[in-house]
């Protein structure tokens, strides 16, 4: 048995040791590339209607995995199964099938809504790309898909300029949603949004989730939010997969040393800064040049000398949890 | 807060802003004061007018805004206090980055791209104060250590776009201490950080104060970083400080239910999570109101879910609640 599976038994998204490399051009001409280890060897899960976190700060490689996953990046090697069948070897046809099950929307609703398309437009044109429905039914749909993210029917002849942040996000999410999908990869959906309305939004994808048995993958690198919102936690560091956990295990114990130190770190009620010694030390490495063996240790305070031997794998250590930690007795 | 008078006090500031639509009232008749050695935390949404008031202080607004009315009172080193509001630009010039010193959210839009970290903090420090340049230059190295940045003496030599955002921001923070300011307003200086690098800066600020006894105006969208930094707070709404008082004991027990509901709808109050309660998050309805419009009544009446019939034509004062520190601008706040 996998040990990154997801709660239920047969997942609707797998992702297998998924590697994605960029290269990027440094120094003058003709200096040779160098490749962004972006995202190494990452393995997890998603069930029908689970909501799962992918968390991380930045240079974690989370919204890489993201992108990759809806084939807006190239992976480099691996494969990411949707329904048993490998997203990465779909053609043009296949990946049209493909893009109508899964979805995504981005931080900033601003930059990715079309600022001369009119709301009923925007939420109508996947319809038109995938072929749903005629003229009227896309209306009514358009309509209804609005009434959903909790958007008056008057905002169909706006413009998205018109809108608040919060708006125009629900706006994004309508978008997403007017072709059915049963998976939506959320990318920082609610960082660029006002604290009463991340609440808002939150609500609805939640909402959205029970009630229609939509799945999500919510990137974010807020951890209360992620705790409050998923089923599930995926904790990545410099392009790697340090745990994996329910939610709820994860808020008692979180067990890898990152792990930890992020939930440490995080500004909580009730806490206050901790002192020196028990914060994370330095700076997140290059992902260009990272650290042999764990990429983390550098930056923990428990590495031994091993750690910098072998790459730990990701490990089960009790049901429906794993840790890449070669010192993980330590911890659980 | 000490006996020793405070190192700014501003009474009934008021900044507006010319715009299309009018007379926009970004900063309503705002008064608090900042002791020596003290995190005063300035918290409200976007549209609060938080960083406008921030602004107003050194008078870095942008040409449509200004400062209508109020006092700005500032004592530097000297004892002497200056009115900021009203100084003239020649002596502003003087206390900006002396007397005053302020770090933004993104270090990038204030350092200089073309210069290295060095010449600019040397920059600084020769600016105020008498120093050769090589001099400076080993003060900027001792600055770059004091805020954790390691190699300080490589790192004088990297331009800015070398340095990662945390470093960007740290050095940031070392040009602002450069001469050792009385007063430091720090606007979102964490929000582009990472959690772990936001710790980290969080806590050299605190120990840069604690070393030099500066005032810290703390600027945050973020109430949750409130008791990790800030010694008192005020919360503002729509132009208007609504409540103030102790961190602690405000952010225990809030007196005004804007900042009740602001901290009803973090996800952190309701962790651990109770995998039975599956209420929705508490959420504030609606829209701030426009500014330049601004209700008869009470601002944040429209949204309260207990606003009576007077709050919507009476407005409230902001008002001594008895005990301790506490203000409120709420007709009922007793009852909350």
């Amino acid at each position: 048995m996998s040990v990154v599976e997801a709660q239920t038994a047969a997942p609707l998204l797998r992702v297998e040791r998924l590697t994605t490399r960029f290269a990027v051009r440094r120094g003058g001409l003709g200096a040779k590339p160098a490749v962004v280890h972006a995202a190494e060897d990452v393995s997890f899960e998603v069930g029908p209607g689970e909501i799962v976190g992918l968390i991380g700060e930045s240079g974690s490689g989370k919204s890489t995995v993201g992108r990759t996953i809806v084939r807006l990046e190239t992976a480099t090697s691996g494969q990411v199964l949707f329904r048993g069948e490998n997203v990465l070897n779909f053609g043009p046809r296949d990946l049209a099938r493909y893009r109508r099950r899964v979805q995504v929307i981005f931080q900033d609703p601003a930059a990715s809504l079309n600022p001369r398309m009119r709301v009923e437009a925007i939420v109508a044109e996947p319809l038109i790309v995938h072929r749903i429905g005629d003229r009227r039914d896309r209306r009514d749909r358009v309509v209804q898909l609005l009434e959903d993210v909790g958007l008056k029917a008057d905002a169909l002849r706006r413009y998205p300029h018109e809108f608040s942040g919060g708006q125009r996000q629900r706006v994004g999410i309508a978008r997403a949603l007017a072709v059915g999908p049963e998976l939506i990869v959320a990318d920082e959906p609610v960082s660029a949004l006002d604290v009463s309305v991340q609440a808002q939004v939150i609500n609805l994808l939640q909402a959205l989730s029970r009630r229609s048995g939509l799945a999500l993958l919510f990137i974010s690198h807020d951890l209360p939010t992620v705790e409050f919102l998923c089923d599930r936690v995926v904790v990545m560091y410099l392009g790697r997969v340090m745990e994996i956990a329910p939610a709820a295990d994860f808020q008692r114990a979180p067990l890898h040393p990152y792990s930890r130190r992020l939930v440490a770190d995080a500004p909580r009620f009730g806490g206050t800064l901790r002192h020196a010694a028990e914060a994370v030390a330095g700076e997140v490495p290059s992902p260009i040049s990272p650290p042999s063996g764990c990429v983390f240790r550098a930056r923990c305070a428990d590495a031994i000398a091993d750690c910098a031997l072998t790459v730990p794998r990701l490990e089960s250590v009790t049901q429906g949890r794993a840790v890449a930690c070669i010192r993980r007795e330590l911890f659980s | 807060m000490s006996d020793s008078p405070p190192v700014l006090s501003v009474r009934g500031l008021s900044t507006h802003f010319a715009t299309a639509r009018g007379v926009v009232r970004a900063v309503e008749d705002v008064s608090f004061e900042v002791g020596a050695g003290e995190t005063l935390a300035l918290v409200g949404e976007s549209g609060s007018g938080k960083s406008v008031t921030g602004l107003s202080i050194l008078r870095l607004l942008p040409p449509s805004g200004c400062v209508v009315g109020g006092q700005i009172l500032f004592r530097g080193a000297g004892g002497e206090a200056i009115d900021l509001a009203t100084a003239p630009e020649r002596s502003l010039r003087g206390v900006r980055g002396a007397g005053v010193s302020m770090v933004f959210q993104e270090p990038m839009s204030a350092l200089n791209p073309a210069f290295t970290i060095g010449a600019q903090i040397a920059e600084t420090i020769r600016l105020h104060q008498k120093t050769s340049k090589p001099e400076a230059l080993a003060r900027a190295e001792a600055l770059l250590a004091k805020v954790g940045i390691s190699e300080p003496a490589r790192r004088l030599g990297d331009y800015p776009h070398q340095l990662s955002g945390g470093m960007r921001q740290r050095a940031m923070i070392a040009m602002a201490v450069a001469c050792q300011p009385a007063l430091l307003i720090a606007d979102e200086p964490t929000t582009a950080l990472d959690v772990t690098t936001q710790a980290q800066v969080l806590r050299m600020l605190r120990a840069l104060q604690a070393e030099s006894g500066m005032g810290l105006l703390f600027v945050t969208h973020n109430l949750a970083l409130v008791p990790m930094i800030a010694d008192r707070v005020i919360v503002m709404y729509a132009g208007e400080i609504v409540e103030t008082g102790a961190a602690g004991a405000l952010l225990a027990a809030p007196k005004h239910p804007y900042t009740r509901a602001l901290l009803e709808c973090l996800p952190a109050r309701r962790l651990p999570r109770d995998p039975t309660d599956d209420r929705p998050l508490p959420t504030i309805e609606g829209s701030v109101p426009d500014l330049a419009h601004r209700p008869t009544g009470c601002a944040f009446a429209d949204r309260c879910r207990d606003a009576e019939l007077d709050c919507r034509t009476l407005a409230p004062t902001l008002r001594p609640l008895g005990d301790d520190s506490r203000l409120s601008r709420c007709h009922f706040a007793e009852r909350l």
